[in-house]
């Protein structure tokens, strides 16, 4: 674990003291170096800034909240246990996406796929509409359960890279960083994902 | 329409159709104190934390400390209430070594250890893969003595601990690593 210090900044640009970003960052640090020394409380501030982040993740990942919830509990255990391994030269928050997406990886393998889920009735209530009547969220969600039964058949692999690229919208940059792979064969997954999500879309509307 | 049009039509309308995803509800609340709740378990229960070998020796140098300090105490106090009373056998204080396990299994789901320690749970002890890598890891805090244990990778199937200094045939035609602590 690099020694953390309340000094001057060790890099970046001149008056990166002041940046809010960079004083954020160093704050984070420090909380992290004093969980590694034992400090629980310390490590509350890194649950209360990031376990919001790791339970929209897992929740896109896995699909219910029961899960994600189940998977945030999770990583938040194994970063603790391992804080002392942590990298500083990793944002924090890469670090537990990255423990968050392994644990939803085992669990996605060790669960059978879901049911297949009957297309939406859209034409009962009108279409996609713009407003946001409590009838057009219901479609809404509706489209989206569906749409989650669809992508729950995709061997997780593919989900992961699909949820990161389309739904996060993360650059592949991050990716590659979070999942240890080549930038090619994440585009690959990518690109052979969408083609299964749409084949199986027109299979289940048919 | 040509075809590339329509191939391009298609990607937007799955994308439009992804885009529904992007809906995550809020954490349920009180998580963060859940999560918490687990952490302090974890913590209470002296289970693996990596590399802490400085606080871990420290932990153990004060327990060892309390233990003897309290031992002393009683000492004194029998000493006092029966004078000249034999002076009873050296109070022994175990002192738990710290174990780490390591063992490189890749495409492994889960990997646990069972041995002499945990009644041959397989999966009372668990490993940890923490950066995906297929190394599990784990740290263990056993009393001295000579123990006999197995990793168990997926919950079915029984390896010999590659690492092992020492190894001794079971009865089930495997051999069990075995921990020598002195």
């Amino acid at each position: 674990m690099r020694p953390m210090s309340d000094a001057a900044p060790k890099d970046g640009p001149r008056g990166a003291a002041s940046d809010p970003a960079h004083v954020e960052r160093a704050g984070e640090e420090r909380a992290i170096a004093q969980t590694a020394g034992g400090d629980r409380a310390a490590f509350r501030q890194l649950v209360e800034r990031h376990h919001r982040g790791v339970f929209r993740l897992a929740y896109r990942v896995l699909g219910t909240a029961a899960d994600a919830e189940d998977a945030t509990q999770e990583t938040f255990v194994r970063a603790y246990r391992a804080i002392d391994r942590f990298d500083p030269r990793w944002r924090f928050s890469t670090w537990l996406y990255r423990i968050a997406l392994n644990y939803c990886r085992d669990r996605l393998r060790r669960s059978a796929p879901g049911a297949r889920p009957e297309p939406p009735d859209v034409a009962a209530v009108g279409g996609d509409g713009g407003d946001a009547t409590p009838e057009v969220a219901a479609v809404r969600a509706e489209r989206a359960r569906w749409l989650r039964g669809a992508l729950d058949r995709l061997a997780p692999k593919y989900r992961i890279a699909l949820v990161l690229k389309d739904v996060e919208e993360m650059p592949y940059g991050e990716m590659r960083q979070l999942l240890r792979l080549p930038i090619t064969t994440l585009k690959i997954r990518v690109i052979r994902a969408r083609r299964m999500l749409r084949k199986l879309l027109e299979e289940m509307e048919q | 329409m040509s075809r590339n049009e329509r191939r391009i039509r298609e990607e937007q309308r799955l994308d439009e159709r992804l885009a529904l995803l992007r809906d995550a509800p809020e954490p349920p609340e009180g998580l963060a104190d859940r999560i918490m709740r687990s952490v302090d378990a974890v913590a209470a229960s002296g289970a693996p934390s990596g590399r802490r070998a400085v606080p871990l020796a420290a932990l153990l140098r004060s327990h060892l400390t309390t233990a003897l300090a309290g031992a002393a105490v009683a000492l004194a106090v029998v000493m006092a209430v029966r004078p000249g009373a034999p002076v009873p056998p050296a109070l022994s204080v175990a002192r738990l070594h710290a174990v780490r396990l390591r063992v490189a299994v890749p495409g492994a789901r889960t990997v646990a250890v069972a041995g002499d320690w945990n009644g041959w749970s397989a999966t009372a002890s668990p490993l940890y893969d923490i950066d995906g890598d297929g190394v599990f890891a784990a740290e263990l805090r056993l009393a001295p003595g000579s123990y006999r244990y197995m990793f168990v990778v997926d919950g079915t199937r029984w390896m010999t601990d590659p690492a092992a200094e020492r190894r001794r045939g079971d009865d089930f035609g495997h051999e069990d690593a075995v921990l020598d602590l002195n």
